[in-house]
């Protein structure tokens, strides 16, 4: 088998209006710059794709990066990102995904994949080292993502997959790779309008051999010394998946119960990682390579299924206040196999039950009762009836029918299930979050509640910790690793790990900025200057997501963001929780200028022509 | 020449000036009314708006029913519903709105409620035909168009009736000057647009064009100054004056291409719909320029004074009527941009805005919309 020494540095450009493909060198000032992964596929949505373009046009690109870390053998770096613009923003897209099409896209010898143009009729791509080859798709078209997985498992060693959700361009469809997605923003819809059915990498063809095997091994064997250490990703969420979570939020008032109107609830606990774990027998079915195993799999009803994740036990589960976790892995099912995001999904139908509730619209949909969620789902998917405003996401429906003070979205995106009102830094990073209200831009939530590291309901420091944070996941993202390393390598270093909970949390909170200094995050870049062979420091490194993220902020000014759209549905703002005897609600505005200072952002949430100099961001 | 047929209701009795809030008791006993559940957002209410009120208050039989601090800038079932029980509960017997945007909104749509005693949204369909409870209006500088106008805004629906005005408005400095530059201009440009458009209808209005007029008058005379000095006290007056003309005018014509685009671009973007206005206006004022009666030569008259309109050529009026609005216009370009691309709105979205816009008003084709949106975008 031929070795690749660190990255390839080319992509492959698929032009499917012409039905080419060619090679296209990555730079390496632009790797040093932009990490790889998310960055680097930011970089060159950037550089190649005009502003202001419709999402569902030709010109509109999907980019998926597999980032340096993968195939190397670092732990919990079986990961890539993909970029588009999104449908259901109108904003950059980007998402993370465990599937096996990363690790096949990068032993097929490419660091990366751009789709560009439209296809006639419905194709299907292979990928291998030597090219690209088109395949009629059509018998494919119309059958749901396990289905089409299965039809092109000889083909190659990884896929994209969509489902008829995708298809039909519901503006939430996600694409699946194995039992993992890229679930949010609506890329589905964006492979659906290129007439993409799936994408296959054959993989197998390349070694991937750090530069510097000395250096690489040091930091790797360090880092998993750590994510076997830490309690969180070496018990919690290898015992009990990232279900862990919903008892940890259920005490600490960030549960979404009955979209969003409360922050914890009774029952709470039958859905919880802890009973599932024992009631279906779970076992481990994660990304691969993984070293925290958070995936996991069991016997539920009879069937081996993918126990849901957290987001859509929180979603799908309290959000809607069904306490049945048997029903809610149905539902997870459907939305797998139509290839629907389940947490835009989820709140979409949460959306439309307390509509019905308040006499905005007619639907048979209603708060704890399971019926009609299967069959709504359906209608999402395959836009029939009421299903096809449903697909277009709670923006777009509060839009037509009223409702947009509990149409839980930011700029478009639905809201994961962590409530906001529960930690103010969340609800920060919720507003200002590049792609909507993501949970997984700073996943604030675990430092303020979780950790007890910073004063959930303080204003002080919460600018500048979100900021930092943002720069940190956007580093993560690009090298490309899991997200829940940072519980190990954030919190397991000697400064961190035996400083007292009572003095960490006053500095943190009123010395942000300088106890993120004292933050040791060294071993992310260690690894990556292992593989590559270039020096990164950990400042460099920080430095580094900062560029990413404003980046990605600059791409969406161009769009149209501004301060106008950092901002949470109008429920967190007015609206307090019988969990919380003080009723307190979100004082965005102090928080939004806070971050913004920390930020290098003008009054109105555009970054200053000083901040894209000092990033060395060209300004277009 | 008097036209042979129109129509025209006004129904806000405006006290403006000093000390125009001492006017409010009066004003409510002569409605019948001694008490009122005030609304007001947080923001006005920790600039001491409402303080101020309640002092306006002292001294008189009015006990405020209920003061509510928290409106929030959307007019929801939720919060509409809310008010509405907090009036029932209260005993209240009458409605201030304190500020404008979604705050005077709420207050018309609880006015629906609490007066015709039925569900909110049963209100979209019902047609009033009787008077509501007592509403008084304080706007502050931030108008959004339509506060004091026959028409109520909620959730997604558009309710209008001739009962839907307030029934007084109270227009003083004490609560006028608090807005920002950038909310005064956003104030100036809705007013400009709605007058504009209400005395540019095919059947002529003498008694619409006059307020709408005088709403002209005061944005030409005063906004520049305004936008400088957002808390000048004769020029924020000035201006919450124009937009409760400007407010009648619009009541008593119907809707115009500008503002139907602009509600459409808004409900999808959250711009403010003043700064929209202002572009799209911009762009319609200068298709009119090349048609025939496109910009009637009364607007110089409005705008400029009898000296000028007597010293300009008749051929050479509507030209000059038009520089001076552009004139208006131009005055807010450190806050608002010249064109739609200026805003970062994207071009393959202007297609779905005309068609919303054709939806909604057919008073004029889907390729009308489209037109002048596509002017707007680059400024052609």
């Amino acid at each position: 088998m031929q070795e690749i020494i660190g990255t390839s540095n080319k992509v492959i450009e698929v032009d499917l209006t012409t039905q080419s493909y060619r090679e296209i060198p990555i730079s390496e000032k632009d790797l040093e710059l932009y990490l790889g992964g998310k960055g680097l596929g930011l970089k060159l949505f950037y550089d190649r794709v005009p502003a202001g373009i419709d999402p569902f046009s030709e010109e509109n690109e999907f980019i998926v990066m597999t980032g340096v870390y993968l195939g190397t053998g670092a732990p919990c770096a079986g990961r890539f990102a993909a970029v588009t613009k999104s449908p259901l923003t109108g904003l950059m897209g980007t998402g993370s995904c465990g599937g096996p099409f990363g690790m096949a896209l990068k032993t097929s010898g490419w660091d990366g994949l751009i789709v560009k143009g439209k296809a006639k009729s419905p194709v299907y791509l292979v990928i291998n080292s030597k090219g690209v080859e088109f395949k009629d798709a059509k018998k494919l078209w119309g059958k749901d993502t396990q289905t089409v997985q299965k039809a092109l498992e000889k083909e190659g060693s990884g896929t994209l997959v969509i489902g008829q959700a995708g298809e039909n361009k519901v503006l939430y469809a996600n694409i699946c790779s194995g039992h993992r997605f890229l679930g949010r923003c609506g890329m589905g819809a964006v492979l659906g309008s290129k007439n993409v059915k799936a994408i296959v990498a054959k993989g197998n063809e390349f070694k991937i051999v750090p530069k510097n095997p000395k250096k690489f091994d040091k930091a790797r064997k360090k880092t998993l010394k750590f994510i076997n250490r830490n309690p969180i990703t070496s018990v919690s969420y290898r015992q009990f998946g990232t279900n862990a979570n919903v008892n940890l939020n259920n005490a600490g008032g960030l549960l979404p119960v009955r979209n969003f109107t409360g922050g914890s609830h009774g029952e709470a606990h039958k859905i919880s990682g802890e009973e599932m774990a024992e009631r279906f027998d779970t076992k481990f079915s994660t990304c691969k390579p993984c070293a925290i195993l958070c995936g996991h799999k069991g016997n539920i009803n009879g069937q081996m299924r993918q126990v849901p994740e957290y987001e859509t036990i929180g979603t799908f589960g309290s959000n809607l206040e069904i306490f049945d976790p048997v029903a809610v892995s149905e539902f997870n099912e459907l939305c797998t196999k139509y290839g629907l995001d389940t947490i835009s999904t989820a709140v979409t139908i949460a959306w439309a039950m307390e509509a019905t509730e308040k006499g905005l619209i007619k639907t048979d949909l209603k708060f704890g009762s399971t019926d009609n969620v299967a069959k709504t789902i359906a209608d999402i998917a395959y836009r029939r009836g009421f299903g096809n405003d449903l697909a277009n996401g709670t923006r777009k429906l509060s839009q037509k029918y009223g409702g947009a003070d509990f149409a839980i979205q930011v700029k478009g995106l639905e809201m994961a299930a962590y409530d906001p009102r529960g930690a103010w830094g969340q609800a920060l990073s919720y507003a200002v979050a590049n792609r909507g209200a993501c949970h997984l831009s700073t996943a604030s939530f675990a430092v303020e509640v979780y950790l007890n590291m910073h004063d959930p309901f303080s204003l002080k420091g919460k600018g500048s910790m979100i900021a930092f944070l943002e720069d940190v996941t956007c580093a993560i993202n690009s090298m490309h690793i899991c997200q829940f390393t940072a519980f190990a390598v954030e919190l397991e270093p000697f400064v961190v790990k035996y400083t007292p909970t009572f003095l960490l949390n006053p500095m943190v909170t009123y010395l942000n900025p300088i106890a993120t200094k004292f933050m040791d995050v060294s071993l992310w870049p260690e690894m990556w200057s292992g593989i590559t062979g270039k020096r990164m420091g950990m400042f460099k490194w920080i430095k580094a997501g900062r560029r990413i993220h404003v980046l990605e902020r600059y791409m969406n000014t161009r769009e149209g963001v501004s301060r106008k759209d950092d901002t949470l549905p109008q429920r967190f703002l007015t609206e307090g929780r019988h969990c919380d005897p003080q009723q307190r609600t979100v004082p965005l505005e102090e928080l939004v200028d806070s971050y913004y200072k920390a930020r290098g952002f003008d009054e109105n949430g555009i970054p200053k022509d000083s901040t894209l100099k000092r990033l060395k961001i060209e300004k277009k | 020449m008097i036209p042979y047929n129109f129509t025209f209701l006004s129904h806000p009795k405006i006290c403006s000036g000093l000390k125009a809030l001492e006017h409010i008791p009066f004003e409510l006993e002569s409605l019948n009314a001694r008490k009122p559940l005030v609304i007001t957002s947080s923001r006005w209410a920790k600039k001491g708006l409402a303080r101020t009120l309640t002092k306006a208050l002292y001294d008189s039989n009015i006990t405020i029913g209920a003061l509510f601090t928290n409106a929030p800038n959307y007019p929801s079932v939720t919060i509409i519903n809310e008010l509405s029980k907090l009036y029932r509960d209260r005993g209240c017997d009458s409605i201030i709105a304190l500020g404008s945007g979604g705050i005077a909104h709420i207050a018309k749509a609880v006015n629906m409620v609490v007066s015709l005693k039925t569900d909110i949204l049963k209100c979209t369909d019902l047609t009033i035909s009787s008077p509501l409870k007592p509403l008084i209006c304080i706007p502050t500088a931030d108008c959004e168009g339509g506060e004091m106008a026959a028409i109520a805004y909620y959730e997604c629906f558009e309710k209008q009736s001739d009962f839907l005005y307030p029934d007084v408005i109270v227009i003083d400095s004490r609560i006028t000057r608090h807005a920002t530059s950038h909310e005064v201009a956003n104030c100036a440009l809705t007013s400009l647009a709605h007058a504009i458009e209400a005395c540019g209808i095919a059947a002529p209005n003498p008694i619409n064009d006059a307020y709408a007029h005088t709403a002209l008058q005061f944005i030409y005379q005063y906004l520049p100054k305004t936008i400088k000095r957002p808390c000048n006290k004769d020029g924020s007056v000035a201006i919450v004056n124009a937009a409760a003309c400007a407010d009648t005018a619009f009541s008593n014509a119907p809707h115009g291409i500008v503002h139907t685009l602009a509600q459409a671009i808004v409900l999808d973007t959250n711009l403010q719909p003043g700064i929209v206005m202002g572009i799209l206006l911009r762009y319609s004022l200068a298709a009119k320029l090349h048609a025939k009666g496109g910009i009637r030569p009364e607007l110089l008259l409005a705008l400029a004074g009898i000296d000028t309109y007597a010293k300009t050529p008749e051929k050479d009026r509507q030209k000059t009527a038009y520089d001076y609005l552009i004139k208006c216009i131009d005055a807010t370009c450190n806050y608002a941009p010249s064109t739609l691309k200026g805003l970062n709105i994207p071009h393959y979205k202007l297609k779905e805005y005309a068609r919303l816009a054709a939806a909604k008003n057919k008073q004029h084709k889907e390729t009308e919309y489209m037109a002048l949106l596509e002017k707007s975008f680059e400024g052609k």
